[in-house]
């Protein structure tokens, strides 16, 4: 059986990867129908590059010197190559981008505190001061500063009640990508899944 | 080759131009069939890449940039210039006609000609990927990457171009004979 004449066309250019490209040669050595193809499509490249060439070698040349020409009207440089500048200039191409893991859990954390602030909602007035910083319990309102996601979000794991959390971005405007992205489960993002069974 | 990202400098845009001009004014060319229309459409991608100040990734992004930006000037020349040119080669083939006679340079000419209409007719997305494969010798991976499609979408755009032309020309041939 002849394979696709489309498999044919992409031997032709040499674009069949390796156990197939051996198998489609010894065929096409073979089989006088697809060596006909096969030479047809070489023939067509071959034609098609023997139509006279509408450039000139000059052309490079010429086109270098007006390229010149260009760069010579360009801003110095030194402004040119500045990182600030040139960003400042692509502003609008920016994007900023959080690594999905961070960003991931970032959700799941307002998710969260959505949940306890609908909790508390229902709950009788509480007594306790309008903006805590990280308030548990309702009684007795502490303090933390956790260091990393991990830790906020182990320290989130293990205080019921309602929770303030103030996450302060850096105050540069320069994101760097942090490792690769990845999906994970919720139950996944932080070992000994801190986050189940806390939603109300 | 681009330091983090910053819009390449001038001596980025020489090392660019020397990398890639050969094969831009040949796409560029082949393509709206007239040298001198090629040189412009390969002039104005420089110009728009130095004004614009892009930052590109890599020497790569630049170079796949340019491709793209040539490609598509010079499709839309030569929809612009089509009607004008075909009068010109008519002009051109009855002058060499008288000229010469019914010679075999004739005869290879007009299979020629023949050829080149019959690449003009293709589909832009085909006749785009035919010749940046016949003429600028490009992968299909670097045809996906300058065209902005699948390497799969480039092998069958290649198979297609080829039947269609390979079609046309003998389509041609019955017709003379």
């Amino acid at each position: 059986m002849c394979p696709d004449r489309e498999l044919v066309s992409a031997y032709v250019d040499g674009e069949v990867p390796s156990p197939w490209r051996e198998r489609l040669e010894e065929h096409v050595s073979s089989c006088s129908d697809c060596a006909a193809l096969a030479a047809s499509f070489v023939s067509l490249g071959a034609r098609l590059r023997a139509v006279a060439e509408p450039g000139e070698a000059a052309a490079f040349a010429r086109g270098r010197a007006r390229l010149e020409a260009l760069l010579a009207e360009m801003p110095a440089p030194s402004t040119l190559s500045s990182p600030v500048l040139s960003s400042a200039r692509d502003g609008w191409r920016r994007s900023i981008r959080l690594p999905l893991p961070f960003a991931a859990a970032a959700a799941l954390l307002v998710l969260f505190l959505g949940g306890a602030t609908a909790l508390l909602a229902s709950r009788p007035a509480s007594p306790s001061s309008p903006i805590p910083a990280v308030a548990s319990g309702m009684t007795d309102p502490q303090l933390a500063k956790p260091a990393s996601m991990e830790e906020l979000l182990r320290f989130l794991g293990s205080n019921e009640g309602p929770v303030q959390v103030t996450i302060n971005l850096p105050s540069g405007t320069t994101f760097g990508s942090a490792g690769k992205p990845v999906i994970m489960r919720s139950n996944q993002a932080a070992p000994g899944a801190v986050l189940e069974g806390k939603a109300p | 080759m681009f330091s983090n990202s910053a819009a390449p400098g001038p001596e980025d845009i020489r090392r660019l131009y020397d990398a890639t001009a050969p094969l831009l004014l040949r796409i560029a060319a082949r393509i709206t069939g007239g040298a001198e229309a090629a040189e412009d459409i390969v002039h104005d991608s420089f110009a728009r890449l130095v004004e614009k100040s892009i930052a590109f990734p890599s020497m790569d992004d630049a170079k796949f940039w340019l491709i793209r930006v040539v490609k598509n000037g010079a499709l839309n020349y030569a929809k612009r210039k089509g009607r004008e040119a075909k009068a010109y080669e008519r002009w051109w083939r009855g002058e060499r006609e008288s000229a010469v006679g019914a010679d075999d340079v004739v005869l290879k000419n007009e299979s020629a000609e023949e050829l080149r209409a019959g690449l003009e007719a293709l589909p832009d997305s085909l006749k785009a990927v035919l010749i940046l494969k016949e003429y600028g010798g490009l992968s299909y991976k670097e045809i996906g990457r300058a065209l902005g499609i699948s390497e799969g979408n480039v092998k069958v755009r290649a198979f297609r171009a080829r039947e269609a032309l390979l079609a046309k020309i003998e389509e041609g041939s019955k017709h003379v004979s």
